[in-house]
């Protein structure tokens, strides 16, 4: 299974370019609040990933904290479904 | 299942709503099944395992708002449906480096971030950083649902 996979991986890698991998880096960079506001030309490719790999590594922590604090509060309150979705709209 | 393949490109507000509906619908699953049962009783096992499902909820429903056609959503699925424990859904394929390519100057980084990636190990470099980016905008939506669920408890 892997092999097969692993053998169209590297057929399709042959013809990306240096612009589309720049182009999806730059994208990532926008999306991770550390390096959103630096200039694109100042980061590099490989920072760029390390910060990406930091910030999924934080959110999943943070998604392992708030799970935990929802089950804390499952046996004590209700949920406000409307509330909830009130100001997630207000946001 | 709920959600059609269709709709790929989603503003932030309607798949922020998709998926506070979606996890609030798990999530008082999860809840009318525990008060029928259980009593609280802080830091028992019954308490961490209750923390196992939510989250387990929460990645569940990310994926399936995020529909079919993203990679990492199916191979989040097919992880939480294969491995009910859940517990290794983080650290894929710690040894499995045989079949990695040694190719792309930041070689390093990108290894890092296959792994990180639900299903990144069978990605080509673009699909790896594109797949990234809406895994990443799926995620942090999903932190903020769960922190305004949580904050509205108190």
């Amino acid at each position: 299974m892997s092999s097969r996979r692993s053998r169209s991986r590297q057929s399709s890698s042959s013809r990306i370019t240096d612009d589309q991998i720049n182009d999806l880096v730059s994208k990532l960079q926008q999306l991770l609040p550390e390096i959103r506001h630096t200039q694109s030309d100042k980061v590099s490719a490989a920072k760029v990933l390390q910060e990406t790999c930091n910030y999924i590594r934080n959110l999943h922590r943070e998604v392992d904290d708030l799970s935990e604090r929802l089950s804390e509060l499952l046996a004590t309150s209700d949920t406000a479904q409307a509330a909830i979705i009130r100001s997630l709209l207000m946001q | 299942m709920a959600s059609k393949s269709g709709i790929t490109l989603m503003n932030s507000t309607s798949s922020r709503l998709r998926l506070a509906r979606t996890f609030l619908r798990s999530f008082s699953k999860i809840k009318s099944q525990t008060s029928a049962t259980t009593t609280l009783s802080p830091s028992s096992p019954h308490l961490k395992r209750q923390s196992r499902r939510i989250k387990m909820a929460a990645y569940s429903s990310m994926a399936r708002v995020a529909g079919p056609r993203r990679a990492w959503a199916r191979a989040l699925l097919f992880k939480l449906h294969t491995r009910p424990t859940h517990r290794t859904l983080m650290n894929t394929r710690r040894g499995g480096s045989t079949t990695t390519p040694p190719s792309s100057r930041s070689d390093n980084q990108v290894g890092k971030l296959r792994r990180l990636l639900p299903g990144g190990d069978r990605m080509d470099v673009c699909t790896l950083l594109e797949e990234t980016a809406n895994y990443i905008h799926c995620l942090s939506t999903q932190v903020k649902v769960m922190k305004a669920i949580s904050d509205h408890h108190f």
